[in-house]
């Protein structure tokens, strides 16, 4: 496959170099930073003109990502709706996508910056993800150009300055940008686990606290009732009516009637509660 | 709580299997370096090895100081304009050959042509003194006079 595009570029040149970077920017699975290697190297034996080779590849790799920004912002939009509303995918939930798209949002010129010139592979995804995400598309031109800038800098200059042994400077290149791609990612999940070891531990101690929070209501509330007893107690002595209903604490269960007070009753003509079959007491609060 | 205790296990395990593609990673971008290193050396030195199916009749005559029409010659190929930007693979798919025999050939008449025609030996390089050695005093050699 290589072989085939290094033919391509030594025999059509600079047209040949313009297509294939183009399409490489644009998603496509070919390796257009390794072409610029070999053009870089091209030129050192003067097939080909470093001068022309930097604004012709520049202009094929800017291009190429617009054209990835622009199906992720005409396609992807649909596409993520559609997965929103069918929900066919078990794991992607609304929230899971609205966390990855303010994610995404926070640190997309630096994604697409960094994927120019160094996590090389990313660079398809990244641009139709900023086109799906709908990021400003002059702040996304800025980054790009910017980053192939170096990119394109830095292949031809690598490949111009070792002609000979320009495949092995490629591949060490793209070893370390694989390097560096999985560094990130395990820095990343190494604070991501940390982080959730330690939300984990406030959870238990927050159970904890939950307990003993229960135990202060129970006690607020029997607090509450003694009140009402008293006040009950004073109402009866001043004759008033006296009406019992159930009270359920907050733990659940049944614990005590709770005393409503009519105002001027007499207190033989107290109501129960429907609970309350009857009251042979003359004292409802007996029962209590 | 148990499945908290699951979520932090998978995190864990993901960890390792990262932390395991990032050796792999880093023991691969050792191998690339030593074999960039190499290869750099061995083109410096004009070691026939390091010739590739990408280089070209023009690129090997330019790196390994070779007339092109010798290794046209030698490659039984005619030397025109329309040939100077064929690669070695490119040769060998025209002559029906496999690329590593076409290597072979061009490796032989290279070694064939240095017998006759040997590499100029690069001088080696001096010294340059050091603003140190120049400030140490001088030390009187045996028999002679320190002035």
């Amino acid at each position: 496959m290589n072989m085939f595009f290094i033919s391509a570029l030594q025999h059509y040149g600079y047209p040949a170099l313009w297509l294939i970077v183009f399409v490489a920017a644009a998603g496509a699975p070919v390796s257009g930073s390794l072409l610029l290697f070999a053009a870089g190297a091209f030129a050192a034996l003067g097939d080909l003109d470093i001068f022309i080779l930097f604004p012709v590849a520049l202009s094929a790799a800017v291009l190429g990502d617009n054209l990835g920004y622009f199906i992720g912002r005409r396609v992807g939009v649909s596409l993520l709706a559609r997965l929103e509303r069918q929900k066919r995918i078990r794991w992607i939930t609304p929230e899971s996508l609205a966390q990855g798209r303010e994610y995404f949002r926070r640190r997309a010129g630096w994604a697409v910056f960094i994927t120019r010139f160094l996590i090389v592979a990313l660079g398809g995804p990244i641009n139709i993800l900023a086109g799906l995400e709908e990021y400003a598309y002059q702040k996304f031109l800025f980054w790009d150009i910017s980053g192939q800038t170096i990119s394109v800098l830095m292949s031809l200059g690598l490949g111009f300055a070792f002609a000979a042994s320009w495949e092995e400077a490629a591949s060490l290149f793209g070893a370390f940008s694989s390097f560096v791609l999985v560094s990130l990612v395990a820095i990343g999940l190494f604070v991501f686990v940390i982080r959730r070891l330690r939300s984990s531990v406030p959870s238990s101690r927050g159970k904890s606290s939950k307990v003993s929070a229960v135990d202060t209501t129970e006690e607020i509330e029997a607090n509450v009732i003694d009140q009402q007893i008293t006040e009950a107690q004073a109402a009866l002595d001043g004759n008033k009516e006296v009406v019992l209903s159930p009270f359920q604490s907050t733990m659940g269960h049944e614990v005590v009637q709770m005393v409503h007070l009519n105002g001027n009753a007499d207190a033989n003509d107290a109501q129960l509660s429907p609970f309350e079959d009857t009251i042979d007491d003359p004292d409802p609060l007996i029962h209590l | 709580m148990r499945r908290d205790g699951a979520t932090i296990l998978w995190l864990c395990l993901l960890l390792i299997l990262v932390l395991v593609s990032l050796v792999y990673t880093f023991v691969e971008t050792v191998h690339a370096a030593q074999g960039f290193q190499q290869q750099y050396r061995a083109v410096r030195m004009h070691d026939v090895s390091a010739i590739q199916p990408w280089m070209t009749v023009h690129a090997i005559s330019h790196f390994y100081r070779v007339p092109e029409d010798y290794l046209y010659k030698s490659l039984q190929v005619q030397n025109s304009t329309s040939l100077r930007h064929d690669t070695l693979y490119d040769i060998a798919h025209r002559k029906k050959q496999p690329v590593a025999r076409v290597i072979d050939t061009v490796q032989d008449a290279i070694e064939v042509y240095r017998k006759t025609h040997p590499l100029p030996a690069t001088p080696t390089p001096k010294p340059k003194p050091t603003p140190r050695s120049k400030a140490l005093p001088r030390l009187p050699t045996p028999g002679g006079t320190n002035t």
